[in-house]
This record gives C-alpha cells, structure tokens and sequence, in this order.
C-alpha cells in the first residue's frame, strides 16, 4: 500500500452563471486593470489516497470527486495527480 | 433563443417556457408575456419576466431553510439574462398547493355557496377579502387547456399526493412557507392574500422539493396593505392598473385581447417593479445589470 496524492478541480459547468466570477470581473475597474475577462471561480482540494495501486487510488479519488466534493448538476470536475501540495 | 446549452424544448405556458437541459436539469424561462382576465396579451411589459425569476429567486434562497427547492443556478446566456432558471428535475406531484389567509377568488366564491372551502368549515359572517382566523391549504387540480383549476377535499388531495403522511408533510410545508412569507410581505407594506405552491420528489432520495415558481405575483395575490378594505374586492397590485385600463377599453375578455399602450406598459412595468423592489429589499436595475438580488 502506498499513498497516493491528487487534486480535485470543482468548476461551476459551462453555461452556468458563476456569481463569484462576475464579482471578480466587477472588481477589476477598482484596480484599473482592463483586458481581463470569462473569470470562473472554483475549488480545488488535495487528498491522499492509501491503496494498492495508482489506478485504484484514482478510483477512489474520482468517486470522491463525482459524489462529494462536486455537485454534478451544476459543477464539472476533474482528478489529477499531485506532485507537489501548493503549500 | 438560446445560444449556449443544447436544450430541448418541452412546453410554452401562457406566460413561461419549459425546456429540459438534460435527464437531471430543466430550464424554466419567464418571458415578457403578461395575461389578463385569462387571455395572454399581445404586448409584451418589459422585464416582467426578470422581476418574476428575481423574486423567485429570492424568495427560494430566503426559504432553503424551511423547504429545500429545486433552483440549481441561472445560465450565462444574455437572450435569458435574469429571467432564466436552472432547476433539478423531480416527480411533480399533480395538485396546486394553495394557501390562503382571505377570503378571494376560488374560495371567495365556495364560502358564499357552502359556508366553507373544500369541506373545511370556515366562521360565518366573513367578508370578502376578510382575513381568516388561520391560513388554510386548499389544493387544486392542475387544469390543462384553459379550465380553471379545481378545488379538491382532503380524500383527494391524498390520493393525489399518493400517501397520508406525505399530504401532511406537504401540507406543514406550505403553511409554514405562507406564514414566513406573509410576515415578509406585510414588512413590505403587502398582503400576501393567497399564493399556489407546487411540490415534487427530488430523484432518488424522493424527498420533498419546492418546484415551479415561488410566491410571484403571478403564482400568488399581493395587495397594497395601505389600501386594505375588506367587504369587497381588493386591487391587484400588480394588475389592476392593467385590469382597469382594459375593462375601460371595452374589451370582452375574449381572445385576441388588445394591444396596449405605451403608459400602460409604462405603468404595469412600475407596478412589477415596485413589487419586486418592496419584496427583495433591493433595487431592479442592481438586479439586472449586477444580477443582485437583495439590498
């Protein structure tokens, strides 16, 4: 057994208004920076799996992913594997 | 029409469209389409149909806690923009759930005849438009082609729902719901006179989900509390501005009706939008340029 490590990626879906996106957007005149635009806001979560291999640890994480952490109605995610944590 | 989710389109009502996104999601479109006396207008009032899903939409984010609802989201589409929204599918259960606080319409006219609304004995000596000693649920069939919906007995509504235990809970759910929203409504200088909820089972867990629209003034009667005066009708407030200028116009209330001029479209507009205004606390144009619902 060893520990895998990934990173969940939760964007809201494609077609759904992402209020955290606009409200990003609506701040930018505040800094007075133009050329900046179709900001989407998101979550992303580091995890470590314990399992005999990667495909199974992938597994795991994918099932995490699909129902836990995303609500597939209205998010799209995606697993990836996680070579370093961002801290 | 709509330029981003493939969708397919399932139904046009008098005043909203229904199309599915997928075998989980529907997109419910509020347009500009006013109706009057049953017949929908040929002129369209501006932002009608933003002020309808901004009011849904407030009101299902300010009762999530009382009863979970189907509102998902709303989509990034500008031909949709703040009158569209993204709603989990669920098993609709086939009544309207209406709840009333006075003496209207409907049950106006069952008291008069019988002394009480669908086998639910009310005092004598009310009047119309009297606020009644509680709210009461009166369901209805959903009628479809034009015919007005029908007041069903408790063994119906029951058979109806399907179970006992679920008309009580749904019956709990929607006198709860009224009570908040009345609450709301008088802080806001409304009468929240009577509204129509519509409930479902979310798949697959089967719990119980607020469905359709929610406390609109299409889906509920709001009155002007400053005007109150029961022992007769009172004024739709966001209606009867309309409702005077066609009774006026002479028109018979058959289809077609006429076309409507521009300060009538001018004043049922402001009507809508002082509605939504009073109701969210906050105002139209933050909504519509911010998509802001609330002060």
């Amino acid at each position: 057994m060893s520990a895998y490590r990934f990173v969940v990626s939760v964007m809201p879906r494609a077609g759904i208004l992402d209020p955290q996106g606009r409200a990003v957007e609506g701040g930018l005149g505040h800094l007075d920076v133009s050329g900046v635009h179709d900001v989407r806001v998101g979550r992303r979560v580091e995890l470590a799996v314990d399992a005999a291999d990667a495909g199974a640890a992938r597994a795991v994480a994918e099932r995490l992913a699909a129902e836990l952490l995303a609500n597939p109605l209205i998010e799209a995610w995606r697993v990836e594997p996680l070579e370093e944590p961002v801290v | 029409m709509l330029s981003t989710e493939p969708r397919t389109y399932l139904r046009r009502g008098k005043v909203r469209d229904l199309y599915a996104l997928d075998d989980e999601r529907l997109l419910l479109v509020a347009s500009d389409r006013v109706s009057a006396f049953d017949v929908v207008l040929p002129t369209p009032i501006p932002d009608k149909g933003a002020v309808l899903t901004g009011l849904s939409r407030a009101w299902f984010a300010a009762t999530a806690d009382i009863v979970p609802n189907h509102l998902l989201g709303v989509p990034d589409d500008p031909d949709v923009r703040g009158r569209a929204m993204i709603c989990r599918r669920a098993r609709v259960l086939p009544v309207e759930v209406i709840v009333r606080g006075y003496l209207s319409g409907n049950g106006w006219a069952a008291y008069r005849e019988r002394g009480g609304i669908a086998g639910q004995r009310l005092p004598a000596g009310l009047r119309e438009s009297d606020r009644l000693p509680e709210p009461i649920v009166t369901p209805s069939t959903k009628e479809e082609g034009g015919r007005h919906d029908e007041l069903v007995d408790d063994a119906t509504f029951v058979r109806l729902v399907g179970s006992t235990a679920l008309a009580d809970e749904v019956r709990a759910a929607a006198l709860t719901l009224y009570r908040f929203a009345a609450a709301r409504a008088a802080a806001a200088g409304l009468i929240l006179a009577d509204t129509k909820f519509e409930f479902g089972l979310g798949e697959p867990d089967g719990r119980l989900l607020l469905v359709d629209e929610l406390l609109t003034p299409d889906s509920s009667r709001y009155w002007d509390a400053a005007a109150y005066a029961p022992g007769g009708p009172q004024a739709s407030f966001d209606k009867q501005y309309l409702r005077d200028w066609l009774d006026a116009s002479g028109w018979d209330h058959r289809p077609p009706g006429p076309e409507l001029p521009a300060e009538v479209v001018a004043g049922t507009r402001g009507r809508y939008v002082e509605a939504f205004e009073r109701l969210t606390g906050g105002r139209f144009e933050r909504y519509r340029q911010e998509d802001h619902v609330g002060p």
